[in-house]
This record gives structure tokens, C-alpha cells and sequence, in this order.
């Protein structure tokens, strides 16, 4: 788990303006490709959802409920016959950016980031081994400091594998940041304001990309450098995310599991 | 990756197109990196855009209206975009409220011109804290038959690169301080093109990939049936600068990294021609009203009050 | 929800761990040679592990199963199913699978034991023999081409269950044993439903057991069903109460659900002089888990892992 650099002396931070000192280390005291605190849980036994799990990157935190495969008697979308459907639903809590800001199940950017994570998953999960069903992935947004996309679906990923859904790979997502001319992993939401950042998410496994979104005007050439420094980032979730996993498990197997495992 | 589409392609005909892209051959007979014919016509009125690629058809309408700027903003205007999915475009839009796919395609586009910082909000201020211009481009998507946010881009492109804002005359008191604002009608002052750094246009790829997870093939410019069996697609924005203003690829089949880079540099080759065909248009029609504009008493002023190059 | 902070010193491995735990998009083997099971896929002639959970080698057939997942069902399981739904000579009951499960009526018992060919009079009397919201017991017959479960109820020992409670605990908990049905001796009786409904009830002397055949009375087989509300008294309640609480503990410490482990929570938390109440509470929580684990009687599931 990367662990801000707290021995770091406070005049070898950035200024006020700057985002990386001549000393390479950021406001946080990170170096340039250092993630933030990684923490993930697995909640099986939380509540009625067959998998549960919670993702903190940084001061972004989102928790993920997975029901199903399951009945589509509830949903609007239509089903199919051969594979079963996803479903996302995001909320997201009114202080979760800061100002106070309800956000309706309508609102355009929680439609959009539900979307985008129905279609990362929807290749990956083996839709077809539950016909007629759905799969229904809820996220809650307790707070975002940049990387919102991200956290999403390293949520998502651990929750689907937490219900025992059958999936290809699993899905890790990291941000890199172009602030100031400099490249920065996992950017925070002060950084990303500075410069514009660029979601990857990641199949480890497989070794392709699911989702790219930029979100401002990056000079075109330097996109492979961008891409080679989020699939990094997006490796070391893969190892926080799996190592998690197979610590749980072991918990599981030794009479210690349910929602206690993690700590 | 679920995309509106009211094409319903048979199993039969599924499996013909795709053994036809294992040859390298698409349904109607292009290359796999080959535009569909582009056609951009500029409205009577200034701001109003329609484009068209292949029988894709967008309409783009901008207007801007004076308002109070955001108290956090004083001296910054505003602007929004909104895609409408027309249902005459396709038995597959309704009417009524935008369906995600209209929110995503509008975010895409208003994401890249605002984010990339393609409208200079600050010239839209003219009094700081009093009057500003709230800039608003609407585009109504009137026929599909594939890839609508590229003719969505598109239409918004020329239609901000050609409208004119009415001329705006600031009063002064006699000490000198602004007091209020004339607008100008436009036989009187000559109205005012957008302050634009750069205006960004959009080029998707179709991805198609027979199990729905394979390695894909990318196809610029899919048609309605390619979209139909494709399982995700990747969208890029470039502008002149070189700037790569959005990479959208959400969800959908997997790519490397390898051929985002590869789909990346064909779209800046093909952005050229693009860009090209719309820097046309725009000159035609500039070349058509600077001979037919009336002699005004400001053609002094306008002579020296030049549009901000691009 | 329970916060239990697990031991500093992971607990040591089991001489019988030969376990394999695998995550998805672990490579397993070569496709060439082995048959692909549940849990897995094929990726470039590699088979490829598609959840979390234990490798499972018989012969040549590969498989995963997840530490967690909804209820599939097999053919012969025992489930605990809701009746959601009357239809037309069918019945949809909510088993806590991937759909909903069906009931003909050509697969329950007639009341009296009778065999004979259903009538248009039986169907116009469905609602006779089970409404919506009933609970019953019955076995996984087939499964239809869509996947949805065909249950039976065609042994005395199953049918509509009464008197009791139902408690939902995680499917992967229950295993499969030569009984579901069981009656602790303090009166109580339980039924471990293989989709994760587990029935507690009240046992009474007309409880039918498996070579009752002349039980008469009852519409269809169950427990408790002949037993009235006002037979049971408060110690009973009580002794129900501290089961269910035994179960909801197993399944919030993802302990396996069976009757071993029932029994021994049941008797330790009287022994520790806990209310059934008292039991939920997290110290007393912490302490009846571990004195479980350490007693051993979980020993032969962990030694499986």
C-alpha cells in the first residue's frame, strides 16, 4: 500500500503554486509516480447484497453493493434472453465534493459515470453463463478528491468478485495527471483543477485498456507517456486490490471472514 | 456497450459483415480508415450550422444573451451545449427528457470545448460583475445512420466559429465610470465573432470484435449497422494545436495501449482534411458577407477590428 | 454489524491445506487435457479462473468455487422456498437464486396421500393448498431450459412449514450432508434449506419423520404444521430465539451453517449465561466464535480449505 511520504520535510514541498517541488515531492509529500493510501475491503456479510465491498483512494471513498444475478422483475431496461444485463446505480452524497450539492438519481455526471461503468463490466463479466437475469452494481459516493471515475470501479471490481460473479480479469483504474507540464499518478482533485487528468482502467491480466477519459486538452504527443504511467498506477491497485482478495479469503477459510476481515 | 440504435442487424447478417472485416472490406465498400463524405452548410443566420457525414445530419444553432455573471466569476461568461436526439433521426430516441446517451454525447462535446478552454470566457465579460454573455449552442441530431458525436462536434464547431454576437456599447457617466450597456442592433454596429483559442473537432472509432472481447478492429467513422454490431467505441478530440482534447473510451471491448496510440495518429492525419474542409466553408462565407455588407460608418473600425485570428 | 479485530498471528495452516485459492484472471492450466467446470474460462488455450475462491481438481475436470456466490442449485437439493406468485398450475416461490423458482402442481402431494391425475377443480383450488408469503420445504427436481429451478414437494417429509422462523444466511455456508432436517433435543427443529433459508421451528411430538406415512391430518408434510401458535410456550420461543441467534452468528463470522455448530453456540452461550439477546452483543460475539473455533467443531470444513 503506498503511503504518503510523512518523513518528508515541509520546505521540500511545493509552493503555494507549484505542484512539484525541485525536490520531486508533491503537496502530499508523494514522489511524481507514488498512489495514494490504498484501502479496500470486502464486506461479505454486509447487509442483503450478495457482495459488498469499500475503496479509499486518497480522501475519495466509495462504498459498492453487488445484487445478483438476479430477477430483472424490478428494472426498466429490457432483459435479454441469452446473457444477463448490468445495471449501475450511483448516488452521491450531498457534502461529498465539498460545497453543499444534491445530486438527483438524474443528474447528467451521475448518469454518465453509471453508464461508463455498466460498459467496463459489461465485457467482462461472462454475461452469458445467467440468461435472463441482471446483475445490478450500486455505488455510493461518500467523498471525491479527484480519481471519482477510478475509485468507481475498483469499487465495483471488488464487489462483483466479492458475489462470486464470473469475471474475465479484474478491473483496476488509476489516474495521471499533466499539471504544469510534469506527469503526476493519481492525481487529487487540487491537482487535477491545475492541469487536466486522464482515468485509466486497466485489465492486468489480459493487458488492455477498459476505459480512458480525459478530462481537459493534453498536448497529443505525450499520451503515450501518460498511458504507460497510468497502466503503473493501475498495476499497483491490481496488487492492492488482489492481495485484499486473497487475504480475505485466507480469513474466510480460518473461521474469521464475514464483514471482519480487512482491518 | 449500449448504443441507441433502432438498426436491428439478423445473426445471418452479423456474421457476413464481420467475415467481410476479417477481409479488410466494410459494408458499404471504404477503407477501415476512411470518412464517410463530409458536407457542412452554414445557416442564413449567423450561429446556425448543419453537417453532414454520409446521411448523418446534425444541426447546431448557438445564440448568446446578456446575464449576470456567477458571483465567484465576475468577469467570466458562460457557455453550454445540449444535444438533442431528435426522434425524427431514429425510431430509437424518444421524446422528452435526453437519455444518457444524449447526456453523454452533449458532455463529450461541451467537456471539450469548455475544458480545453476553446471559448475565451473572459472576452465574454462586459461589464465585470454586471453583464456578461451566456454563450449556448444546441444541437439537434436530425438524422442517424452512425456516429453522431463526430457530426455532433462538428456542427458545433462551425456553428461557434460563425456566429457573430451583437456589437455592445458601454455607456460611461460623466465621471467616467461604466454605468450600463447598449446593444447594438446589427445594421447599426457590426456584431462579433467568438474570441476562440482553437476549436476542437471529433473523430470516433468504431470498435468491432467478433466475441465481443477479442483484440478489435477500429473503424473511423462507423455506420449505423457497423455501430450495430461493434461492442464499444473510442473517441478522439484534436484540435490545430496538436492538443489532444478528449480520449473518450468508456467501457466497451477492451484495447491496448498500443493501438489507442495508432487509432490516436490516424485521427490526427484524417483531423487535417476535416479541419480543412470546415476552414473552407468558414472562408466561402465570410468572403460572401464582407461583399455583401452594407458601408457602415464603423468600416474604419471594422477594417482595424479584425476577427481574432484562429 | 460486528467489528471483530481478527489475531495478530494468522492461524497456522492445516496439515490437510493442499488448497489452491485462486482470483480471477489467474491462469490454471492447459486447456488441452482438462475439462473446463464452473468458475472458469478459456483464454489462448489456458483455462483461466473466473472467481475468487478454491481450485477444485476430480479427475480431469477443473473447476473454482467461490468463497461467495448466489445459490445455484443442484439436482436433489433440499431448499426453504417463499411462494411469491399463484399461476396457472404453478406456483413462483422466491428460492434466493438467480430467478425464481417453480412449484407444479403436478409435483406437490395431494392432501391424504392420493395419486391421481390433477383437475381442472385442483387448479381452481390452488390457493388451498399454498398462497402467497406461505413458506414450505422442498427438493430441487429439474432445472428448465432458462435456467429457472422445478421443485417437488413429493415426500411427506416436505411441504408448508409452520410455527417457526426463517433466518437468510450466505448459500456457500450450508454444505451438503445426509440430513437437513434436524431436531435438537430441547424441542427445537431446524431445517438447513441448501439455498440459505434455514427454517427454525418448534418440534412437536407429530413432527413426521421420513416413515410416518399415516400422519392423516396434515394437508401437506411439514414440521411443526399441526403444532398451534398457543402450543408453544415462552421456554420454547426462547430456545427457538437462541438457535436463530446461533445461526445469524455463524453466517455474520462466515462460519459454516450446520447443525454441529448450531448445537455447540447454543450450549455455550448457556453456559456463558447469555440471554439470546445478550448473544448478539459484540464482546459476547467475539466470544462465543472463538470458543467455536477453538472447540474444534469446525475442524473438518477448515481442514477441506
Amino acid at each position: 500500500m503506498a503511503r504518503a511520504s510523512a518523513t518528508a520535510p515541509s520546505s521540500a514541498r511545493p509552493g503555494r503554486h507549484e505542484f512539484l517541488s525541485p525536490e520531486g515531492l508533491r503537496a502530499d509529500g508523494r514522489r511524481q509516480a507514488e498512489i495514494r493510501r490504498f484501502i479496500c475491503k470486502l464486506e461479505t456479510t454486509d447487509g442483503r447484497a450478495d457482495g459488498a465491498a469499500f475503496v479509499a483512494q486518497g480522501n475519495t471513498h466509495v462504498a459498492a453493493a453487488v445484487h445478483g444475478p438476479q430477477d430483472p422483475s424490478g428494472s426498466t431496461r429490457k432483459m435479454a434472453h441469452d446473457r444477463a444485463i448490468i445495471v449501475c446505480e450511483l448516488a452521491m452524497a450531498p457534502f461529498a465534493m465539498g460545497e453543499w450539492n444534491p445530486r438527483g438519481p438524474s443528474d447528467r455526471m451521475l448518469t454518465e459515470i453509471a453508464a461508463m461503468v455498466e460498459a467496463v463490466f459489461e465485457p467482462l463479466v461472462l454475461t452469458h453463463l445467467y440468461p435472463g437475469s441482471q446483475i445490478v452494481i450500486q455505488l455510493r459516493v461518500a467523498q471525491v478528491d479527484g480519481g471519482l471515475r477510478c475509485a468507481c470501479v475498483n469499487a465495483a471490481t471488488l464487489a462483483l468478485i466479492d458475489a462470486g460473479v464470473a469475471m474475465r480479469d479484474y478491473a483496476c483504474a488509476c489516474t495521471v495527471g499533466h499539471v504544469q507540464g510534469t506527469l503526476l499518478l493519481d492525481v487529487s482533485a487540487v491537482e487535477d483543477g491545475a492541469g487536466a487528468e486522464l482515468s485509466v482502467a486497466y485489465l492486468p491480466k489480459v493487458q488492455r485498456i477498459a476505459l480512458t477519459h480525459l478530462s481537459a486538452a493534453i498536448p497529443a504527443d505525450e499520451l503515450g507517456e501518460m498511458l504507460d504511467l497510468a497502466i503503473g498506477g493501475c498495476k499497483q491497485v491490481y496488487d492492492a486490490l488482489d492481495g485484499h482478495v486473497r487475504e480475505h479469503m485466507r480469513l474466510v477459510a480460518a473461521g474469521y471472514g464475514g464483514s471482519n476481515a480487512g482491518f | 456497450m449500449q448504443r441507441p440504435t433502432h438498426e436491428i442487424v439478423s445473426l445471418s447478417e452479423r456474421a457476413f459483415l464481420l467475415g467481410a472485416l476479417a477481409e479488410g472490406l466494410r459494408g458499404d465498400g471504404r477503407g477501415v480508415l476512411d470518412m464517410r463524405p463530409v458536407h457542412i452548410r452554414l445557416g442564413p443566420s449567423s450561429g446556425a450550422a448543419e453537417a453532414t457525414l454520409g446521411d448523418t445530419r446534425a444541426l447546431a444553432r448557438v445564440s448568446a444573451e446578456l446575464v449576470e455573471p456567477f458571483a465567484d466569476r465576475p468577469t467570466e461568461g458562460s457557455f453550454a451545449m445540449s444535444v438533442e436526439l431528435s426522434p425524427m433521426a431514429s425510431g430509437a430516441f424518444e421524446p422528452g427528457r435526453p437519455s444518457p446517451e444524449a447526456i453523454a454525447l452533449s458532455r463529450v462535446v461541451e467537456r471539450a470545448i469548455v475544458k480545453s478552454n476553446a471559448i475565451d470566457l473572459e472576452a465574454l465579460c462586459v461589464l465585470p460583475a454586471k453583464h456578461v454573455w451566456a454563450v449556448r449552442c444546441d444541437v439537434t441530431v436530425v438524422d442517424h445512420c452512425g456516429n453522431l458525436l463526430d457530426v455532433c462536434a462538428l456542427a458545433a464547431a462551425a456553428a461557434l466559429r460563425h456566429f457573430r454576437r451583437p456589437y455592445v456599447r458601454v455607456l460611461h457617466s460623466e465621471q467616467g465610470e461604466a454605468t450600463s450597456v447598449e446593444v447594438c442592433a446589427a445594421d447599426v454596429e457590426e456584431p462579433e465573432h467568438l474570441a476562440l483559442r482553437h476549436m476542437p473537432l471529433a473523430l470516433s472509432f468504431a470498435l468491432i470484435a467478433e466475441d465481443g472481447f477479442s483484440t478489435p478492429l477500429a473503424l473511423l467513422d462507423g455506420s449505423e449497422r457497423e455501430e450495430a454490431i461493434a461492442s464499444g467505441s473510442l473517441s478522439v478530440v484534436l484540435n490545430q494545436q496538436g492538443e489532444l482534447c478528449a480520449l473518450h473510451k468508456s467501457g466497451g471491448v477492451p484495447v491496448g495501449a498500443e493501438q489507442i496510440r495508432e487509432c490516436v495518429q490516424a485521427a490526427q492525419l484524417k483531423f487535417r482534411a476535416l479541419a480543412k474542409a470546415l476552414d473552407e466553408v468558414l472562408n466561402e462565407a465570410k468572403k460572401s458577407l464582407a461583399s455583401s455588407a452594407p458601408p457602415s460608418a464603423r468600416t474604419g473600425e471594422a477594417a482595424t477590428r479584425q476577427p481574432p485570428s484562429r | 454489524m460486528l467489528w471483530v479485530r481478527p489475531p495478530a498471528t494468522p492461524a497456522p495452516p492445516h496439515a490437510g491445506a493442499r488448497a489452491t485459492w485462486v482470483t480471477p484472471g489467474e491462469e490454471l492450466c492447459e486447456e488441452v487435457g482438462f475439462l473446463r467446470g464452473h468458475g472458469t474460462y478459456v483464454k489462448d488455450g489456458m483455462l483461466v479462473a473466473a472467481v475468487a475462491g478454491v481450485v477444485e481438481r476430480v479427475n480431469k475436470l477443473v473447476s473454482v468455487r467461490p468463497y461467495n456466490a448466489r445459490y445455484g442449485g443442484e439436482v436433489g437439493d433440499v431448499v426453504v422456498c417463499r411462494v411469491v406468485d399463484v399461476g396457472a398450475k404453478r406456483w413462483k416461490v422466491d428460492v434466493n437464486a438467480r430467478q425464481k423458482g417453480v412449484l407444479l402442481l403436478s409435483s406437490i402431494n395431494l392432501p391424504g396421500g392420493e395419486q391421481r391425475r390433477r383437475t381442472a377443480e385442483d387448479q381452481l383450488n390452488m390457493r388451498q393448498f399454498y398462497v402467497e408469503h406461505d413458506v414450505l420445504s422442498a427438493e430441487v427436481q429439474t432445472f428448465f431450459a432458462d435456467g429457472a429451478m422445478s421443485l417437488h414437494t413429493r415426500s411427506l417429509k416436505y411441504g408448508k412449514l409452520g410455527c417457526g422462523t426463517l433466518v437468510t444466511v450466505a448459500p456457500s455456508l450450508v454444505r451438503r450432508a445426509k440430513q437437513h432436517f434436524h431436531t435438537f433435543d430441547f424441542g427445537v427443529a431446524t431445517i438447513f434449506g441448501m439455498n440459505g433459508f434455514i427454517w427454525v421451528g418448534i418440534a412437536t411430538a407429530l413432527s413426521p419423520k421420513a416413515d410416518a406415512m399415516d400422519v392423516g391430518s396434515t394437508r401437506d408434510g411439514g414440521i411443526g404444521e399441526e403444532a398451534q401458535e398457543s402450543d408453544a410456550s415462552f421456554h420454547v420461543r426462547e430456545r427457538t430465539c437462541r438457535v436463530c441467534n446461533a445461526i445469524v452468528l455463524l453466517d455474520r463470522f462466515f462460519m459454516p451453517v450446520a447443525a454441529a455448530p448450531v448445537h455447540a453456540l447454543y450450549e455455550k452461550s448457556i453456559e456463558a449465561g447469555m440471554s439470546p439477546w445478550d448473544m448478539l452483543l459484540p464482546e459476547n460475539a467475539i466470544l462465543l466464535a472463538d470458543g467455536l473455533r477453538a472447540s474444534g467443531v469446525l475442524g473438518v470444513r477448515v481442514a477441506d480449505e
